[in-house]
């Protein structure tokens, strides 16, 4: 119980799958102008990321060697269509705005490196834990990205249309955020800070 | 297993396994789906044309697609999206025209009222999904900006610096609306009007 509780824990910060292991990156830049984006895009990249890593453990044992990379492809692709169709069909403004990123999630390292580095060599319940730890590790960097680049750069956060918070007229954002610089800012940005309250924690 | 011949033959038959298991779940997924894709879609489509029936005013209005005209323009006009007469009690009242110029991430739903005298009774952007959030997507709320062009005629310019202001920091989505509007009015004046 332990192992398994460790295999999730350790993605949501220490291993980190944006902000430590800096793989899956190019999704996170790309739609991380809005909260929103980046709830639905990680709850998107979960379920895939748990389901694939669940089907390539338990399949572990009949995957030849040889042709394990096409097998996980197929399984990854498989449910990330199932995840566009779902999105079509009942969030469609949304899978509007997202748009190519959610076919991209074929594509994304992390899922298709937990396949091959963790989920191929380990139990399933293992590669659940680890699954759902990177999925929730990937998902809130998203969403913070996302509601800091939202709030600063465009002046306030919109939830389903609403209005959580509004800095008002008066605040003039810095567009830069919400354009395509303001990504690689507030990543650095955001490394920066966990860097900075880990070395706090280890001076000690 | 040593022949190399009957171990690619294991090999495929197993990636075909897998790849028919894959294909029968995404089968039953589309099947569940399809429908309710459909649905959404209509959903969005009869919204969209009461959006455009909104800017003629209230009462009864109806409007009627022009098929054959959209794809005969298609061609010379690839942003061309539809093109409605609009009636009121099977009286032409006017003509609307959906655009889809596009803007800084993709392209923008404009739909133009134009009344049969060739003026212009409004626009209204439809849609700004694919542009960048609190910046590009002004064009769809900033009423200073839409207002510009009720007043307009079909035979003025549309362009940005010239008759039309630009929201600023929104350059190009607020061109791409204009150039719609220009595209638009180009259709009505050559293809719409002509024929009565």
């Amino acid at each position: 119980m332990k192992v398994i509780w460790e295999d999730f824990k350790a993605s949501i910060v220490l291993e980190n799958p944006l902000l430590r292991l800096m793989i899956g990156l190019c999704p996170v830049l790309a739609v991380s102008t809005r909260m929103e984006n980046g709830i639905f895009l990680g709850l998107a990249a979960t379920f895939v990321l748990v389901s694939s890593n669940v089907i390539v453990s338990l399949l572990r044992k009949f995957t030849p060697n040889k042709i394990r990379i096409p097998i996980f492809i197929v399984i990854i692709a498989s449910f990330v269509t199932i995840v566009d169709l779902t999105m079509k069909a009942f969030f469609p403004p949304i899978y509007e705005r997202l748009g190519i990123w959610i076919p991209l999630i074929v594509v994304n390292c992390v899922i298709l490196g937990r396949a091959e580095a963790f989920a191929y060599k380990h139990g399933v319940l293992r590669s659940l834990a680890d699954g759902l730890g990177m999925g929730v590790g990937f998902t809130w960097v998203l969403i913070a990205m996302g509601a800091f680049r939202e709030l600063f750069g465009s002046g306030s956060l919109v939830l389903f249309d609403r209005t959580l918070i509004s800095f008002g007229s008066g605040f003039q954002p810095p567009a830069i955020l919400i354009k395509f610089p303001g990504a690689f800012l507030t990543f650095g940005f955001f490394i920066g800070v966990l860097n900075l309250i880990q070395n706090r924690g280890k001076s000690k | 297993m040593k022949n190399p011949v009957l171990e690619s033959i294991k090999l495929g038959l197993i990636l075909m396994v897998v790849c028919s298991v894959a294909a029968g779940t995404l089968g039953l997924t589309y099947a569940y789906t399809a429908p309710i894709i459909k649905a959404q879609q209509d959903v969005e489509i009869a919204r969209a044309n009461q959006d455009i029936l909104k800017i003629f005013g209230e009462g009864e209005l109806s409007l009627s697609p022009k098929e054959e005209l959209v794809d005969e323009l298609k061609e010379k006009f690839p942003e061309l999206e539809t093109i409605f007469e609009i009636t009121s009690n099977g009286e032409i009242i006017g003509t609307a025209i959906k655009m889809a110029p596009k803007g800084y991430g993709g392209p923008i739903a404009v739909a133009v009222a134009i009344n049969p005298e060739g003026n212009l009774v409004g626009i209204k952007v439809l849609d700004v999904s694919k542009e960048t959030a609190g910046i590009g997507t002004k064009v769809m709320s900033d009423e200073a900006f839409l207002a510009q062009f009720s007043a307009k005629k079909v035979s003025d310019p549309f362009e940005v610096k010239k008759d039309v202001d630009a929201i600023s920091g929104a350059t190009i989505s607020s061109k791409a609306v204009a150039k719609g509007v220009r595209e638009a009015c180009e259709i009505f004046t050559k293809h719409i009007k002509v024929g009565k």
